[in-house]
């Protein structure tokens, strides 16, 4: 029996850490938008 | 019982739900903190034209939120002059009690208006607002796209299809015309079907589209969040210090006398720059400006503007830069010829019931454009200020 599974509190912290670090890196990768718009020099001034 | 049981049996579902949940909530305290200030920033960002402004919805937000600013949509004229007579300058300190927070970039179209202001809907109820309009857009019979892409926003257009602020019928002729630019939808193949599915009006295709709907939701969802981060990115690093609040009792003819006085036109300049020396046979081109004036894909697009700004019961003002005159004289189209278009203008907005000064009596007024372009002189501006601030007030917007 490892360590994890005698300490089971530890184990689910450390599961739901886990999860919520993947959340946040994926907030992170796609969480910058793209606010750029499509090449476009207004020539009108 | 249950949660214990699902707890032992299926540790990484249990998990994973608990951290959304928690991811959940921080996001949502997040958005409420960064929308608490964007709306506090207001006083510092209003004045201001940038990007993210543009593109995104959370300042334009802010904007119709805050009861002492009266957004303007627009195009290039609300770039230029530097003078301290263009309205977000000149209404920085909010003199007369409100700042001006402008909209809109080079080649912006009425198109692009109508998204964003679909794109804010619930926000503009009794709002305040001022739309200006470029009369060049209303004498080609097929203007260009180029400035509609280059000022075209997802965030805006997500927001349009997937909002509930627009009936189908609105929605339906809206999605036909952006259709039109394909371009623009490359990045999203989900709005362009979206779109298609609006567009048909096929009962078998509204049903596709409220199937897709809580997709559409979450992506304007992501969107909206990416909007606030980019926004507190703004605040962070880019934002100036609130302007101190200046009330004044301002004397409008004689601030107009002043602009007179002191600013010249360059017209006599411009016009040997431009080869208008030559002599044109008056009224020669009459007829072709006429044509350009009643086959105008622009008045579709106006209206699109108009009624989703009656669906969202906004109160704009509708202002509409005069015609250079005096360069359309000497181009062979009469002053008859252009009657058409402020009549026009007049006709259409007054059946939605809104406010408009389209400046006619300016014309053939060479000091009140810059050159013969749409972009409007310090005394242009200064007409406009004084019709943006009788309209905030309540009094007749005078032109």
């Amino acid at each position: 029996m490892s360590w994890l599974e005698k300490h089971p509190a530890v184990h689910r912290v450390l599961l739901i850490l886990y999860y919520f670090a993947i959340i946040v890196a994926l907030i992170l990768m796609y969480g910058r938008g793209d606010f750029s718009t499509q090449p476009f020099v207004y020539q009108g001034f | 019982m249950a949660r214990v049981h699902a707890n032992k049996e299926m540790p990484h579902l249990f998990a994973g739900l608990i951290a959304l949940g928690v991811a959940g909530t921080i996001l949502f305290a997040a958005g409420m903190a960064v929308i608490h200030l964007e709306r506090s920033t207001i006083p510092s960002t209003a004045p201001d034209l940038f990007l993210l402004k543009n593109q995104g919805v959370a300042f334009q937000r802010a904007a119709a939120h805050a009861p002492n600013v009266l957004p303007i949509y627009g195009s290039s004229e609300l770039l230029v002059p530097a003078a301290p007579e263009r309205g977000n300058i000149f209404f920085r300190t909010a003199p007369t009690g409100f700042q001006l927070s402008p909209v809109g970039g080079g080649g912006t179209t009425p198109l692009i208006m109508s998204q964003k202001v679909a794109a804010l809907s619930s926000d503009l109820r009794g709002k305040e607002l001022a739309i200006s309009l470029s009369p060049g857009w209303f004498f080609a019979a097929k203007p260009g796209w180029r400035g509609y892409t280059g000022n075209f926003s997802l965030m805006a257009a997500s927001e349009m299809a997937f909002g509930t602020a627009l009936d189908f019928e609105l929605k339906r002729d809206i999605a036909s015309r952006m259709l039109e630019c394909p371009s623009t939808l490359e990045k999203s193949p989900l709005l362009e079907f979206a779109l298609r599915r609006l567009a048909s009006g096929r009962l078998v295709d509204r049903t596709i589209f409220c199937v897709l709907w809580p997709l559409g939701k979450a992506q304007t969802a992501l969107l909206e969040l990416q909007d606030h981060r980019a926004a507190l990115n703004h605040i962070r690093r880019e934002i100036k210090p609130a302007p101190q609040r200046h009330p004044e009792v301002l004397d409008w003819p004689k601030l107009i006398a002043r602009v007179e006085a002191t600013k010249t036109t360059d017209w006599a300049k411009v016009s040997k720059a431009s080869g208008l020396n030559v002599q044109i046979t008056p009224g020669s081109r009459d007829v072709a400006f006429r044509n350009g004036v009643k086959a105008s894909a622009s008045w579709a697009d106006l209206e699109l503007l108009l009624r989703t700004l009656e669906r969202v019961h906004a109160r704009p003002l509708i202002l509409s830069m005069p015609i250079a005159g005096d360069f359309y004289d000497h181009a062979g189209v009469s002053r008859s010829a252009r009657e058409e278009y402020y009549t026009k203008l007049r006709a259409l907005v007054q059946r939605y019931h809104f406010a408009v000064v389209e400046f006619e009596e300016h014309d053939e007024d060479p000091a009140f454009l810059i050159r013969h372009q749409s972009h409007l002189t310090a005394k242009g501006w200064a007409y406009y200020d004084r019709a943006l601030d009788d309209f905030f007030h309540g009094r007749m917007p005078r032109s």
